[in-house]
């Protein structure tokens, strides 16, 4: 043995090898059991139907398995959520739609499968999409798409890197926190209830201070995220449905920044084909509700009207 | 592919690690590393690998010129010929991608021009081993490097653990370690104490900076906004990132000197309790060590060190921070970090040498005299970490100005009922009880006890297990620390227990983790 051994393996001579390897067999049980434990947790998030904003998502379903000849939905986030009161919308109109909001964990890959169950069941005519300026600012969301799943078909349809990127989110939710409180919670209440839906919507809780000190507008756009936003253009053409998408109620000043921001990402999301609408119902500090993107409860009619008179010209109607 | 991943921690490191132990051929399990690194750089941009190959390849060639003229020649001409070519292709290559808009967007700004900037992505890692590889050159150019094999070389460069975001290690510390016959022998006392000094780093990434993260981003984010940042909210949004940053990095230098370990391999150390330092200069021996070490015996000394007088000498130490501001990004706000450190450095040494740290009061009342100076030392970093952060200088303006209370001093409104009568005094003496940026200073404050308590109460991962030579350079033997808390690391069933807990917990939320600082840079 040299002098070059000792200082690479100084333990490996010292006859701590045997404690060693029950530290290391100690270490590789005990996780192994947290790994079986957590393996366990995700099946019944599943089976239980338990995930994160699940109980929204079987809402809105539902609606489509209540109603028969819809012809208009509304799909996009929680701004949209709050903003249309989808009644009024066909009273105004004289559309059948239905609003079909999840949240901004969903994204446009929820929505997107949002879309496909609508249209798998309805003859529809006309999709709104309304997202928050926000949206292309986060990371697409392949937790929405795995939960939103109806069938091993939504699976097989993603390519190459979103595989990856579903199995990656799947490993995020086996592992994640959040997910292993609800199934402890749920095991022991039977039940999870952190919000509740009231006027077709999530219910907001207190909204964000009239003081509020509002903050510019910056959107970042980064290039992989609108590849769900480009599927659901290509599925809109393919069915022939006409796809009106719209920015959703925002609070925040403006400056030449904003507005270079802004074009930018109207630039980004023209380029994926859908007809967008570049109009935004900016609110005051007095109708924001919970959210910089939640139009106050109060504000929800007003705004629902905005949008319908934008947008009516565009909507296709019975005739066309 | 991210240290703090699930594909990572139980998909890519057990196939790699078993693979390179059932490999009973050495040049294989060579191969095999190589091919794995390669992999784990792919899995964020295959094009710039490429990039990342063409330059081991040009690098490693002019090495091997370098050797042969140092064999041919006496003179040194030609090799510096051939040196100077490599450091600018080098450099070049780091300009182009790095630095192009930033160029570009002065120019403009200066001439009042109109030329395109072009948005080019970052190759990721190209700062640290652009570094490498100048180091590399630049010893073989003084013959302090002997002609080694491609395949190590291809390595030394690649090895995945330290690719990323190093430590910067020299060829000399890696090669010979990868040509010793005994690393291909799994080794439980190395996979055990890698596995530790990994899941030390993890929990340090996961839990701690990126637990204290969300307070550092809404502050310095309301900077950028133009937001008026208010006393407390600078003052906790600015120490946030500084301990943010700590274990955001040592936890990451930590996770590759781990993984190394696992594969026998031993890397330097990078980080060794830099905050309880009670001076710039120790800062910078403890504060990224691997860079400190480059700049020093690549850009200091070769600009005259100390040799050419004082003068020279604090000029090189400003030519030196600036230079390595430059180099964490192409911003204006680094450049100013790098010269706030230079002047920092350069009045510590005109101190030292006015001995001015040795007076008879200092010698009198040494405890008081060493918490100011940690205070003093901690204090200038936390400034300078704003300019570090900061998106532009008017944001970092916007937070200086809020820490020395030019913006006067808010309290969140719940504190109005909290505080009773004693709310009125405070709000006759200016205090504004509104905060839309931090809603509620508990969890922060909780936050900072808990870092403190660790960045000075307990020891770091090396004083941990300093009984097992966690890492290449026991530089730090002289260093003695007296810790709150005094603990040993031992390779024990209930150890065990206790790195599970800690795995386990940064596994629970990994989910949320976001990607190292350092790989901005």
């Amino acid at each position: 043995m040299n002098n070059n051994d000792t200082e690479h393996f100084p333990h490996t001579f010292l006859g701590e090898t045997l404690a060693f390897r029950k530290y290391f067999f100690s270490f590789f049980c005990l996780n192994s059991i947290t790994v079986c434990v957590m393996l366990l947790c995700f099946i019944l998030l599943f089976y239980f139907k338990i995930g994160p904003y699940h109980e929204l998502y079987l809402y809105q379903t539902k609606k489509l398995n209540d109603q028969s000849n819809i012809d208009t939905i509304f799909i996009g986030d929680s701004s949209l959520g709050n903003a249309i009161n989808a009644n009024l919308f066909n009273s105004k109109t004289g559309l059948k739609s239905v609003n079909l909001a999840l949240t901004g964990m969903y994204g446009y890959a929820g929505s997107y499968n949002m879309l496909k169950k609508a249209v798998r069941k309805n003859r529809i005519k006309n999709v709104i999409m309304i997202q928050t300026i926000e949206t292309l600012t986060r990371s697409v969301s392949y937790d929405g798409y795995l939960y939103s799943m109806d069938s091993l078909s939504d699976f097989t349809e993603l390519q190459g890197n979103e595989i990856t990127s579903l199995l990656e989110a799947s490993i995020n939710i086996l592992f994640s926190f959040n997910n292993l409180k609800r199934v402890i919670f749920f095991y022991f209440n039977n039940s999870i209830n952190t919000y509740t839906i009231e006027k077709d919507y999530i219910k907001q809780t207190i909204p964000i201070k009239q003081n509020i000190n509002t903050p510019k507008i910056r959107i970042k756009v980064d290039n992989d995220k609108p590849s769900f936003l480009k599927k659901i253009v290509d599925y809109c053409n393919q069915n022939h449905i006409n796809l009106i998408y719209l920015h959703g109620p925002y609070l925040g000043k403006i400056d030449e920044q904003s507005k270079t921001d802004i074009n930018a990402l109207n630039s980004f999301i023209k380029l994926t084909g859908a007809k967008l609408v570049e109009t935004i119902p900016f609110l005051t500090t007095e109708q924001v509700g919970d959210q910089r993107d939640h139009v106050h409860p109060s504000y929800k009619d007003m705004i629902t009207l905005f949008y319908c008179k934008t947008i009516k010209e565009q909507l296709l109607t019975g005739g066309d | 592919m991210l240290f703090n991943s699930y594909i990572f921690i139980y998909i890519f490191l057990p196939i790699v690690l078993l693979v390179f132990y059932c490999l009973k051929n050495n040049r294989l399990a060579i191969y095999w590393l190589i091919a794995s690194s390669f992999f784990f750089y792919a899995w964020w941009n295959t094009i710039y690998l490429a990039l990342l190959f063409c330059s081991i390849v040009l690098n490693y060639n002019t090495g091997l010129l370098l050797v042969y003229l140092h064999q041919k020649y006496t003179q040194l001409f030609y090799q510096k010929v051939l040196l100077v070519f490599g450091i600018f292709f080098n450099l070049a290559l780091l300009g182009y991608f790095k630095y192009y808009d930033f160029f570009i967007s002065n120019i403009n700004l200066l001439f009042n021009s109109n030329f395109q900037k072009q948005s080019i992505l970052l190759p990721l890692a190209i700062s640290f081993y652009t570094f490498q590889q100048i180091a590399f050159l630049v010893d073989t150019y003084k013959a302090e490097s002997n002609k080694c094999s491609f395949l190590y070389y291809c390595l030394f460069v690649s090895f995945f653990p330290q690719l990323i975001a190093g430590p910067i290690i020299r060829h000399f510390e890696t090669i010979p370690q990868y040509e010793n016959k005994k690393i291909f022998t799994f080794n439980y006392s190395n996979i055990s104490i890698g596995m530790t000094i990994f899941f030390i780093g993890l929990f340090k990434k996961v839990v701690l900076a990126d637990g204290i993260a969300p307070f550092a981003t809404s502050v310095f984010n309301a900077a950028s906004r133009g937001e008026t940042i208010f006393f407390i909210e600078s003052w906790c949004g600015s120490l946030s990132y500084t301990f943010q940053l700590y274990f955001d990095f040592s936890g990451y230098s930590d996770m590759a000197i781990g993984l190394a370990r696992m594969f026998n391999i031993f890397l330097p150390v990078n980080f060794y309790s830099p905050y309880r330092c009670t001076s710039i200069i120790d800062f910078w021996k403890q504060w990224h060590i691997t860079l400190s070490l480059f700049l020093r015996d690549y850009l200091y000394i070769p600009l005259g060190g100390n040799r050419k007088g004082s003068l020279r000498k604090y000029t090189n130490l400003m030519i030196t921070m600036l230079l390595g501001g430059l180099w964490h990004g192409a911003g204006w706000t680094f450049v100013i970090w790098g010269g706030l450190h230079g002047a920092y450095l350069c009045t510590n040494h005109l101190w030292r040498f006015l001995g001015l740290n040795e007076g008879t009061y200092v010698l009198r009342f040494k405890i008081i005299c060493n918490f100011l100076s940690l205070l003093l030392t901690f204090i200038s970093i936390n400034v300078a970490w704003i300019f570090f952060r900061s998106d532009d200088i008017f944001a970092a303006k916007e937070l200086l100005f809020g820490l020395i209370g030019f913006n006067g001093v808010n309290l969140p409104p719940g504190y109005l009922h909290i505080l009773g009568t004693f709310s009125e005094i405070l709000i006759n003496l200016g205090v504004i009880f509104q905060s839309d940026i931090l809603p509620s200073y508990t969890n922060i404050l909780l936050w900072m006890v808990i870092l403190s308590c660790i960045v000075w109460g307990c020891p770091n991962t090396y004083e941990l297990m300093k009984d097992y030579k966690p890492a290449l350079h026991p530089v730090f033997k002289n260093i003695r620390y007296r810790h709150l808390l005094s603990f040993k690391w031992r390779p024990s069933v209930l150890w065990a227990i206790f790195i599970s807990c800690m795995f386990t917990i940064s596994i629970l939320f990994l989910s949320s983790a976001s990607e190292f600082l350092y790989f901005n840079f």
